[in-house]
């Protein structure tokens, strides 16, 4: 940056009156910057690296997330101005249907919910689907289908029973209570091919 | 140990370190101040002018390019402010600073009834700003030519024609110091 020796280009070529000039300028008063003004030159550079720089990358998030609502708000203006009113549907009132009619199930729970509410006579789908009931039923039939329950009812205390231990349990107490005593041997030889380490009550070791 | 470059300071308080700085400071306070006191003539404008222009190195580290050099870049903010302030100072005359100061009486004239040892800087300061300017960044700043004619922003043959100008201008006042001192 100084005067380069090898830069003739930057040699002055009056160099011996520069330096007449320079030794001359030398010898006057070197003023200096008064104290004060250098703690204020100081407490300023301070003062610039204790506060935060602005975040530019923040400032343009905010000016993008300004400029996105402003579209998208008139979008949905330009956008609603283009559909128009929605025209009323002849013959009804659309306020009172909607006050009217249940709000339509949204999830499949709530429609299950909603159909077991619902009287079966007041399901004609169902009835539809249905087979056909004879009308002329013998006086035999109750009493089968009776039985024919009972069964199914059996059926399924058996395979609770095979899945829970204790309904297991609970199911041959039953039959000792009832006295079926060839059918409890039956069930605890199958119960203990099941669970052999399952612990039986007293009664059932019996 | 080895001293630190400037450009290595400056980078470093743009990085946060204050010590940098101070070092930094320390080093160009007196020239960069006496560079403008010169230029202004009262140490009121001059304390003014130099703190705004310290202001302005401070506000520009985060621009600072470590492989331009620092201290012409110091000293162009400095100078650009110095201008900035004559021109605010005569807005009215059309002018520019050049033509305002180089209306001045000459260096011979000013010489009159001063004291041999004040009549260097009075020399100096009756220059016209751009003679006085290109001296001062010699003779303060110890820039070369080149750099003397990057800083003012001008052809390397007019900062150089403008040096010359303001050495012979000088060479009367210093003729009369050491005509002073012999005696």
């Amino acid at each position: 940056m100084n005067s380069d020796p090898r830069d003739k280009h930057n040699k002055p070529e009056f160099d011996p009156e520069l330096a007449a000039v320079r030794s001359a300028w030398d010898r006057l008063e070197q003023n200096e910057p008064p104290h004060l003004l250098d703690q204020a030159v100081l407490n300023t550079a301070r003062r610039h690296l204790e506060r935060p720089r602005p975040r530019r990358s923040l400032r343009w998030l905010g000016a993008f997330a300004s400029a996105l609502v402003v579209v998208l708000a008139l979008a949905i203006v330009v956008r609603q101005d283009q559909q128009g009113p929605v025209p009323p549907v002849p013959g009804t009132d659309g306020l009172r249907m909607d006050r009217d009619t249940p709000a339509p199930a949204k999830t499949k729970r709530e429609r299950k919910l909603m159909l077991q509410d619902e009287p079966r006579e007041a399901r004609p789908e169902l009835r539809q689907i249905a087979p056909a009931a004879p009308e002329a039923a013998s006086e035999a039939e109750p009493v089968q289908r009776k039985e024919q329950q009972l069964h199914s009812l059996d059926a399924f205390e058996e395979d609770m029973a095979d899945s829970d231990p204790e309904a297991w349990i609970e199911r041959m107490l039953s039959l000792r209570a009832a006295g079926r005593l060839e059918e409890l041997e039956a069930e605890l030889a199958d119960f203990r091919r099941s669970w052999p380490d399952y612990p039986l009550p007293p009664e059932l070791l019996d | 140990m080895r001293e630190r470059s400037d450009e290595a300071l400056m980078q470093a308080y743009a990085g946060g370190d204050m010590a940098a700085f101070e070092c930094l400071y320390a080093r160009h306070r007196g020239p960069l101040y006496r560079y403008i006191l010169r230029q202004t003539g009262d140490h009121a404008t001059a304390n003014d002018l130099y703190q705004g222009s310290w202001e302005k190195i401070i506000r520009a580290r985060a621009g600072y390019v470590a492989s331009a050099p620092f201290k012409a870049w110091m000293y162009r903010i400095a100078r650009n402010h110095v201008v900035d302030h004559f021109r605010r100072s005569h807005p009215s005359s059309g002018q520019s600073v050049e033509t305002i100061r180089a209306d001045d009486p000459g260096p011979e004239q000013a010489l009159i009834g001063e004291q041999a040892a004040s009549s260097l800087a009075a020399a100096v300061s009756a220059l016209p700003t751009e003679q006085r300017e290109a001296l001062l960044l010699k003779l303060e700043a110890g820039f070369d030519l080149r750099t003397i004619a990057e800083i003012t922003g001008v052809s390397h043959e007019t900062a150089k024609s403008r040096l010359r100008y303001a050495v012979s201008k000088l060479k009367i006042s210093v003729g009369s110091m050491q005509d002073e001192a012999e005696s």
